[in-house]
């Protein structure tokens, strides 16, 4: 394709640039990090992921929350023995909480962040560009508000969420998942690729702690209509009513600051909004 | 050409019988190694022209005619198979060779894709014959505990049979039952009256091993079918695209949807028309599967190709994920316990893991490529382990036989205190490929049947290609030795096509390669990850066995 080229080069340059500046408070232009917004969520990529949980590394992403070492008993145990201590990730005070699955471009990341101060939240994105604008414009909040440390507690991470959700979350660690205008995936041959689906909501059960609430928001009606027959269908969820779903802060902001969202606005869209409360697992 | 081996084994019973699988036909042996009987699973009807007795025979009575009925109508030439009005989906399985050139041509399309192809697709139609063949043979083989039924899978046709055994090595056929996808690992619950079935697209759907009558079409599947006839209105609408092109087909599609619901009409019993429960679904091909039980409540375990062995609860509550036994850093292709708390699993890895798969805990990793180095003459650092085989017959119980693909020996397990040990190798005259252990009446110790295959030096190991170690103190004996059946249809086929049958584990591997690469077709070079062709490789039918 004639110009391609051409526009690696000006991104790879635009990057270069970003990368020499110390602590870049411009904030990231998306025209250098445009993707396609499909991404094939069963092909296998080149993707990054822990083993497990207790083997993700938390701390690049969340370098205010590590624990200094001094704060944790074993610590000094597990100093001991340096091999240990390089293959153990860096311990955290807290865990990531909340999850925006397809975090895109980071509208709601931002967004959130200053409103829930003390909780982790974390973005997910499948495709690299966007991740690595997500990243930058974390780089550049942080460094925009270095005195009031605000910031610290928003990362994103590129992942393949509907493969590898358990690999980066212990069970019930989530209190809030996040699936904003996700692809909708018309052909009935792709619905398997949906981001909600019967089989796919136990992974999202499985992460989410009993009361954890999955919101989801599209423009499509059929997608939302897919959406709340999958998740109602579900055992382990339940809708959440109309009226506290008016009253969630998350709602609002969900709607308002997503691109999408904005995006939809401009083209006077219709927005469906669905809450799903995580139910206690039956007796077993 | 080289004759097709015995790939799958299976005890039936204690009495002695193996049942083993070549192609598409079930061979019985009794405890003196005399065949007892042949049974053809018929295949595809392409396989089995219309008339041919033994096909016949083992069609079933009403309830399962209907399909079978239907794929018969599909043989012939192509022709015939255009103007049909059978639904996609079960063509795709008949005319296997159309399928895997465009893997998910609509009704009428295959003339599109014979022009599109141009030469290759005459090529595929000169070996249209070996490949349909291939298509149906047996893929998966298992039976109860005590061998009163035989569940085998064939893989072109991706039809669950399941058979009934008489007790003296006789199998009759109960059902044959066509899935949607290809089953990938079939496993029974513990009251053993549900096949668990894991397929290639991820899911488990249980199946009630003797279907009732009333099963077939009932309200499970009838939601199914009313789904897919809701799906089809969904959609994008005017408010959800913008530019005029997109808007323009919109209202084509709308016109297309309205001319196709009529034709939707009739293509209704195109899902499924025998009872089939969706329990749980990975986002990844499902490559074993094993009902598990602790504290008296059933489990179901189920490995992938992407590293997960998830532990679920067992029916009714199989969407209740219990935990994840997170290790692996290469596909799992095997699962198995040898004792009820122990799981132990292989695949890519160069180890065997041993879990507490309760608590979803590694408790240990047991080295096997160095063995295979040492004793087995394997170069290279990759192993695949095919299968794993926990024994509990006289002479052998508490081990656990491990084989790889392509690597001439039995590696033996010992499993002590919970924990998994390595005890021996057992060199072997040919390539591994199913292992049974089988219990003879009034033998103080039990058998070990190994399916090989030649080797690529073509050297033939026993006439039949099985091979029997006597376990325990029994070892000097003379072991006994199966026949090779002359009876029945033995399939030539060139050496490729075999290997393409036989090896399909190290093909999980997956490759280093870079986003662009795995994308592929048009878009790369647009975007970076496009991955359009993806989905059809994950359902493409040459991609496993």
């Amino acid at each position: 394709m004639p110009g391609a080229p051409n526009k690696k080069q000006k991104r790879a340059d635009y990057r270069l640039a970003r990368s020499q500046q110390d602590g870049a408070t411009e904030m990231p232009k998306k025209k250098f990090y445009r993707q396609r917004a499909h991404a094939n969520p069963f092909s296998d990529h080149q993707l990054e992921y822990p083993i497990s949980p207790d083997h993700m590394d938390w701390a690049p992403f969340f370098p205010a929350y590590t624990a200094d070492p001094e704060e944790l008993p074993e610590a000094t145990a597990s100093a001991n023995d340096d091999q240990t201590a390089q293959r153990q990730p860096k311990r955290m005070r807290q865990d990531v909480e909340i999850l925006d699955i397809g975090c895109g471009f980071g509208g709601l990341l931002v967004a959130l962040a200053p409103r829930l101060p003390d909780k982790l939240v974390l973005g997910m994105e499948i495709r690299t560009q966007v991740t690595e604008f997500v990243q930058e414009r974390i780089r550049s909040l942080r460094a925009q508000h270095q005195d009031s440390n605000q910031f610290q507690n928003v990362g994103c991470l590129r992942a393949n969420t509907m493969k590898f959700l358990p690999n980066f979350f212990k069970k019930g660690q989530l209190s809030k998942i996040f699936i904003c205008f996700p692809d909708p995936h018309f052909k009935a041959r792709k619905h398997k690729a949906r981001i909600v689906s019967t089989t796919l909501n136990s992974e999202y059960a499985y992460a989410l702690r009993p009361g954890g609430i999955v919101y989801t928001i599209t423009d499509v009606e059929d997608l939302h209509n897919w959406m709340v027959h999958h998740l109602e269908l579900h055992p382990s969820f339940e809708r959440v009513s109309e009226a506290e779903q008016e009253s969630d802060e998350c709602v609002k902001i969900m709607t308002t600051e997503t691109e999408e969202g904005k995006k939809v606005e401009r083209n006077k869209g219709q927005k469906f909004v669905a809450l799903f409360r995580r139910l206690e697992d039956p007796p077993w | 050409m080289a004759p097709l081996p015995f790939q799958f084994l299976c005890a039936l019973g204690q009495d002695g019988i193996l049942c083993a699988s070549r192609g598409d036909t079930l061979y019985t042996f009794g405890a003196d190694c005399a065949l007892i009987a042949e049974h053809s699973l018929g295949g595809s009807p392409a396989t089995a022209p219309e008339g041919s007795s033994n096909a016949e025979e083992e069609r079933n009575p009403a309830p399962q005619k209907g399909p079978s009925e239907a794929t018969s109508q599909t043989q012939g030439t192509e022709e015939e198979v255009n103007e049909s009005a059978t639904p996609p989906p079960k063509r795709r399985k008949v005319d296997s060779s159309v399928a895997d050139v465009s893997a998910a041509q609509p009704v009428g399309g295959n003339d599109k894709t014979q022009a599109v192809n141009g030469g290759g697709q005459k090529k595929k139609k000169a070996e249209k014959p070996a490949e349909a063949t291939e298509k149906a043979y047996v893929i998966l083989l298992k039976a109860t505990g005590d061998g009163s039924h035989v569940v085998a899978v064939t893989g072109g046709n991706k039809t669950v049979h399941a058979l009934e055994h008489d007790g003296k090595g006789h199998l009759t056929g109960l059902s044959q039952r066509q899935m949607v996808k290809r089953p990938s690992d079939i496993a029974l619950t513990a009251d053993e009256k549900t096949i668990l079935v894991a397929d290639k697209f991820g899911d488990v759907y249980a199946l009630p091993l003797i279907p009732s009558a009333d099963d077939s079409l009932d309200g499970g599947a009838a939601a199914a079918l009313q789904e897919a006839t809701l799906l089809a209105r969904k959609g994008a609408n005017n408010l959800t695209v913008h530019t005029q092109r997109n808007l323009r087909s919109l209202e084509e599609q709308a016109r297309q949807r309205a001319a196709k619901a009529a034709q939707q009409q009739q293509q209704k019993d195109a899902g499924p028309t025998f009872k089939q429960d969706l329990l749980l679904g990975h986002v990844s091909m499902l490559t074993s599967i094993v009902a598990a039980t602790a504290d008296g409540r059933p489990y179901i375990l189920t490995g992938d190709r992407d590293e997960h062995i998830r532990v679920s609860r067992g029916i009714p509550q199989a969407h209740v994920i219990e935990n994840f036994c997170l290790g692996h850093t290469s596909f799992i292709s095997t699962i198995c316990l040898p004792r009820p708390d122990l799981l132990v699993s292989g695949g890519g890895d160069s180890e065997l893991f041993a879990w507490d798969w309760k608590a979803g805990v590694l408790k240990s990793k047991v080295e096997l490529l160095q063995h295979a180095k040492n004793e087995a003459n394997v170069d290279g650092d990759k192993i695949d382990v095919t299968g794993l085989y926990p024994c509990h017959v006289a002479g052998g119980s508490g081990l656990l036989m491990a084989i790889c693909e392509r690597v001439k020996a039995v590696f033996v397990f010992k499993v002590q205190d919970g924990n998994l040990v390595y005890a021996e190798t057992i060199n072997v005259a040919g390539y591994p490929l199913d292992i049974a252990f089988i219990q003879v009446p009034g033998q103080q110790s039990g058998r070990m049947v190994v399916s090989l295959d030649q080797d690529a030096e073509g050297a033939s190991p026993s006439p039949s290609g099985l091979y029997v170690h006597l376990l325990g103190n029994a070892s000097a004996e003379q072991a006994p030795v199966y026949p090779n059946p002359e009876g029945g249809r033995i399939d030539d086929l060139p050496r490729p096509e075999v290997e393409k049958i036989l090896y399909t584990i190290g093909n999980l591997r997956k490759t280093e390669m870079s986003d662009d690469v795995a994308a592929g077709g048009d878009n790369s070079a647009a975007a970076g990850e496009a991955g359009e062709p993806a989905p059809e490789a994950a359902e493409d039918e040459s991609g496993a066995p």
